[in-house]
């Protein structure tokens, strides 16, 4: 995994040396437009855990939802930089009485997560590669039994990347498919979401 | 220039995010019934009599000169301090010789093999066989595997003298159980299982981590959250007092796989199964103070029904649980090991006084809290050149340890103790 990051952010950082490298030799002629933008991105998600996540069963896989916004402040570079955030569920289970002998009652297990990160993400043509960094707020709720509904909420660090390409629709909004990762890897959770992504660059100056 | 430092940041950010996983330890199949079917076990007196300090004749480079052979129970373990390793054998006596299979580990890291040992009649297995003598020149000869040798390495071990003993008496006592998850022994810390073995790791007291859940059931658990250093299970976030028994119970397992234990089902397994001598409770949750005691009494009137020797010490970590202490009915019903100052010590009527080994030798206390009647334990000992220190200048009673195989072989081959 590490090594896929790190070729990750090689080849993330290449178009910013190159374009550096190029602005000292070349004197472009500049027309500034740097923009303030909003994406919003959702879709249906597919959930790996490393480990089962309850001992009643042997279950690793969900199936979930997933929504991502990012505010990205956008200068006149191929890098943009602002705030990802957004929901996402990882896990939703129910059990019945029958299959909790120790607990003699029905209940549902949910695992949630709002993701706090500060995102980077390069672009090219209609092709946009992001990353984001920082974790998760992960919360548990269950829902059943003494407790009748009870949340339990924690930090968690991890990171996620997204891929899409974007079809520009008039001058300032876009929309395209993206690929949305998210990875938690002390909790051994992987979570892939294929999407909808539309941006609007809302503030250009 | 920024968009570089920027992708950099990045990128650190991004490799402290993951976390990379121990290699799981692949411990050798070992086939016992085969030996244990055709041997005869030994002897509580042969045991006696093979328990000793034995030179390495082969094998020192890996295992150093000097190990300790102590049997426990069916089990006879070897300790060495070189490759901090212990072996666990079973197997018993063929007439006049005899016959062991196990493994060995080195607990620091993931290096494991099999490990096949014998007797031979003329070299000591006679005099085992008919019990005569002290043991003094008997030798196990055979043969151990190991990871990256193509065949079984020759191993030869020769008793010497009798394992060194204080006159006091002393603990050796793994932390959390016998040892921490990190070091992979395929039993989960603060685990029954790893408590029923912490003697084959040379452990002869466990020290053992309480908090209460949120219905007030005292459990053995050494860290105030649900983390997966801890457990198995994606539910149960946060603290472990968020939880009924019967969630935890229902939703998570130890990392291995074991049942959370409730102090009051480890203590009964723990005088059932086990050679044990001293349980240290490090007390983490002063609501359930009153419980731990009533749980104490509860155990300690099993173990006598049962004939079982057995001390129980309630733990004072903190002035949280010393302050509940001194306020319980049933205080003064457990003998108490306090890790405070001398007046709390004295205040509390504790058993055991039990500094910090950063806090120094301090002999002139220890002397003094010795003369009150009271041990003193020094936690926690990993390091062989403190242990070392500390067993030859110091006065201690024990010391807790994350490592007993180390202390172990330390303890028992030393020549100098007091």
């Amino acid at each position: 995994m590490k090594c896929m990051l790190l070729v990750l952010a090689f080849c993330a950082s290449v178009p910013c040396v190159l374009k550096a490298a190029d602005s000292t030799v070349v004197a472009p002629p500049v027309v500034q437009k740097t923009a303030i933008e909003i994406s919003v991105a959702g879709g249906p998600q597919r959930t790996f855990f490393r480990e089962p996540t309850t001992p009643l069963t042997d279950e690793r896989q969900f199936s979930g939802m997933s929504v991502m916004g990012k505010l990205m402040w956008h200068p006149d570079h191929i890098l943009s930089v602002g705030l990802l955030s957004g929901y996402t569920t990882f896990s939703t289970e129910s059990f019945t009485k029958d299959d909790i002998p120790v607990l003699n009652e029905p209940f549902t297990l949910t695992l949630e997560a709002v993701p706090l990160q500060l995102a980077l993400s390069m672009q090219s043509g209609g092709f946009e590669v992001g990353v984001g960094l920082g974790g998760y707020l992960l919360s548990s709720t269950i829902t059943g039994g003494d407790a009748v509904r009870q949340a339990n909420t924690i930090f968690e660090i991890g990171i996620s990347t997204q891929v899409s390409y974007l079809f520009f629709i008039g001058e300032t909004f876009s929309v395209g498919p993206e690929v949305n990762i998210h990875l938690l890897s002390n909790r051994g959770i992987v979570a892939i979401s294929p999407c909808l992504r539309a941006k609007w660059e809302f503030v250009r100056y | 220039m920024k968009n570089i430092t920027l992708v950099l940041a990045a990128l650190v950010l991004c490799l402290n995010g993951c976390v990379s996983e121990l290699t799981p330890v692949v411990y050798p199949t070992v086939d016992y019934e085969t030996v244990i079917s055709t041997t005869t076990p030994l002897t509580l007196e042969q045991r006696a009599q093979m328990n000793g300090i034995y030179i390495m004749q082969e094998g020192r480079s890996t295992f150093g000169d000097t190990v300790a052979v102590r049997w426990d129970g069916e089990a006879m373990s070897i300790y060495t301090v070189k490759s901090v390793s212990f072996f666990y054998v079973r197997g018993g006596m063929r007439t006049d010789s005899a016959r062991f299979v196990g493994y060995w580990r080195a607990v620091q890291g993931p290096e494991t093999g099999e490990v096949s040992l014998g007797i031979l009649a003329s070299e000591g297995g006679k005099e085992l066989a008919e019990g005569k003598g002290n043991g003094v020149g008997l030798t196990l000869r055979g043969t151990i595997t190991s990871p990256g040798s193509s065949r079984p390495n020759t191993l030869v071990l020769k008793k010497i003298k009798a394992l060194a003993n204080r006159t006091r008496g002393f603990e050796i006592i793994g932390h959390r159980g016998g040892g921490r998850n990190s070091d992979r022994l395929g039993k989960s810390e603060n685990s029954i299982e790893l408590m029923l073995f912490a003697s084959q790791l040379g452990a002869t007291a466990c020290e053992i981590d309480v908090y209460g859940t949120s219905d007030g059931v005292p459990v053995v658990f050494h860290d105030p959250t649900f983390t997966p250093r801890t457990v198995q299970g994606a539910y149960l976030l946060g603290d472990i007092s968020n939880y009924s028994l019967r969630q935890i119970r229902g939703f998570v397992r130890l990392v291995n796989g074991e049942q959370l234990p409730t102090l009051e089902e480890a203590l009964m397994e723990v005088v059932d199964k086990s050679t044990i001598r001293t349980i240290w409770l490090d007390n983490k949750d002063s609501r359930v103070v009153d419980e731990i005691l009533a749980i104490h009494q509860r155990v300690m009137d099993h173990a006598a029904s049962k004939k079982r020797t057995i001390r129980i010490l309630f733990g004072i970590p903190t002035t949280e649980i010393y302050d509940a202490y001194m306020k319980s009915p049933l205080k003064g019903t457990a003998p108490v090991l306090c890790e405070l100052d001398q007046a709390s010590v004295r205040a509390s009527n504790a058993a055991v006084w039990a500094p910090r080994f950063t806090d120094g030798l301090q002999s002139d206390v220890v002397a003094q809290m010795h003369k009150e009647g009271r041990d003193v334990y020094c936690w926690t000992m990993d390091d062989p050149g403190f242990i070392l220190r500390f067993l030859t200048e110091g006065d201690f009673d024990g010391f807790c340890t994350n490592y007993p195989t180390l202390l172990a072989a330390l303890f028992y081959t030393r020549k100098d103790l007091k």
